[in-house]
């Protein structure tokens, strides 16, 4: 826990940041995002390690994608819990970012099949693998499947710019690549998300948000 | 953190690719606690990143393709060409004066192994990118394609197709010329279809995704008398057995028109 946290458990301000928590005061909260996200994420990253190759995420995606899960049922939890010690902010995290981990390892290899479907590495081995595939994993599928196409009817500059950034390679890096100025390649990039937004339509795009957002299960702890 | 601070700074975009600042990252996850609504826009580029994602085949940065080696390898060719000249330079040098008596051939190479005989055994030819191809397994990407291109637009000004040509074409010898007909007939603006090209295709999906097609070019144009405009392509490629994909598409928007598969047995 950072300093501010350590020194209200210390002062006996505990229960005074606590009560500005209850209260969602912003500052408060924000403080308290800071100093989970310094004990989690070290120890998150150790944990994961390096992803399997048919991830479709870096290890750093990956971790923030759990931290981010993590502190939402944390907020969750908060409400409904009793806390007398700054520790015991942080050991609830633990136990929620322990068990949003096991499902985010899960999570990687349907997602390997929703997004990766052909490509070789791994794929077999992930379909013998799972035996708990889902409608909604199902519907997820044939979702990215849609978004896999409207990717394809892009020209290929457009599905190459967007496939690169995507993929991680750096704007300034594709910019000095194509010999046009980084500016200019950011609008390029915003253009051809623009276009591949009015293919899918946004409101399809955000049934595919909602699809992953409603199977964040509500967790006790 | 507002909606107009994550609007102006990129904010989703950057959190789902992991670049926002530790401050940048603190205030937007708390505004995600209070606005879990804004959690959907998130998990909707996420899932267009990781969609993208899996359309490219992994980029993974081999040993001498890292900067350091790209750079550091040609200097140090140079610094050791630069070495080796100085010092056949000294050897020159040494060499004007009357040499001291050398130990007989005691550093001396031994002698290179006699070639073979037969010299005028060459090398193979490297496969050319046509000639790769050699299986039948379907690319999935181009077989959901397969038939006219879904498009959108005004239906007035855009192309479409009165007669397609054919979705499935074979080829029944690998040793002739494989001929591929590409001849259709549209209705619509005229310069839209004058804009037309094809695009071969094998059926590797990483050829597909990184827009490597085997061989493409533009049609022949024709305007018919019943209003229609006729497009024509005659295609003679010399290709190896397996499965192959030809792409009608129009050449500036990259919309595709028409997917079509080629077996060549």
């Amino acid at each position: 826990m950072n300093e501010d946290i350590q020194s209200a458990s210390q002062t006996s301000d505990f229960s005074l940041l606590i009560a500005r928590l209850r209260r969602r005061d912003e500052k408060a909260w924000t403080d308290l995002v800071g100093s989970l996200r310094q004990v989690t994420l070290p120890w998150l990253r150790k944990r994961i390690g390096r992803l399997p190759a048919y991830a479709v995420m870096s290890e750093q995606e990956f971790v923030l994608e759990i931290f981010s899960e993590s502190l939402s049922r944390f907020y969750t939890l908060f409400e409904k819990g009793r806390f007398e010690q700054a520790r015991e902010l942080q050991s609830l995290m633990f136990k929620v970012a322990e068990l949003t981990l096991k499902e985010g390892f899960a999570r990687l290899k349907k997602e390997a099949l929703i997004y990766r479907p052909d490509d070789p590495a791994g794929f077999q081995t992930v379909q013998q693998e799972l035996s708990d595939w889902t409608n909604d994993d199902e519907l997820a599928r044939q979702r990215a499947r849609d978004i896999r196409q409207k990717l394809l009817e892009l020209n290929e500059n457009d599905r190459d710019l967007l496939c690169r950034f995507y993929a991680g390679e750096k704007l300034a890096d594709l910019a000095r690549e194509m010999e046009v100025s980084e500016e200019n390649i950011r609008k390029r990039k915003q253009r051809a998300f623009d276009r591949l937004k009015q293919l899918i339509g946004m409101a399809q795009l955000f049934l595919i948000g909602n699809l992953w957002t409603a199977q964040l299960s509500t967790v006790t702890i | 953190m507002d909606r107009p601070t994550i609007d102006r700074d990129n904010i989703i975009e950057r959190f789902v690719l992991g670049q926002l600042t530790d401050a940048e990252l603190d205030a937007f996850l708390t505004y995600q606690l209070f606005h879990p609504e804004i959690k959907t826009e998130v998990e909707a580029l996420r899932a267009v990143a990781k969609t993208a994602r899996g359309l490219t085949p992994s980029r993974q940065v081999k040993w001498w393709q890292k900067r350091g080696i790209l750079v550091g390898l040609p200097l140090l060719a140079v610094v050791l060409g630069v070495a080796v000249w100085q010092l056949a330079g000294r050897g020159r040098q040494h060499d004007a004066s009357p040499a001291p008596a050398a130990p007989q051939q005691k550093n001396a190479e031994p002698p290179a192994p006699a070639l073979p005989a037969d010299t005028t055994e060459t090398r193979p030819e490297p496969p050319t990118s046509h000639q790769i191809a050699a299986d039948f397994r379907p690319n999935p990407h181009l077989e959901a394609l397969l038939g006219p291109g879904r498009f959108r637009g005004n239906a007035d000004e855009q192309p479409a197709w009165v007669k397609t040509p054919p979705a499935e074409q074979q080829c029944e010898s690998a040793a002739t010329m494989c001929r591929i007909n590409l001849r259709g007939q549209l209705r619509g603006n005229i310069e839209a279809i004058k804009q037309f090209r094809w695009l071969l295709f094998s059926n590797k999906p990483a050829d597909f995704t990184a827009l490597r097609p085997i061989q493409s070019g533009s049609f022949s144009i024709k305007n018919n008398p019943d209003q229609t405009i006729g497009i024509d392509a005659g295609i003679s490629l010399r290709l190896a057995p397996g499965l192959y994909y030809y792409l009608i598409e129009d050449a500036e928007s990259g919309a595709t028109y028409f997917t079509g598969k080629l077996t060549v047995r």
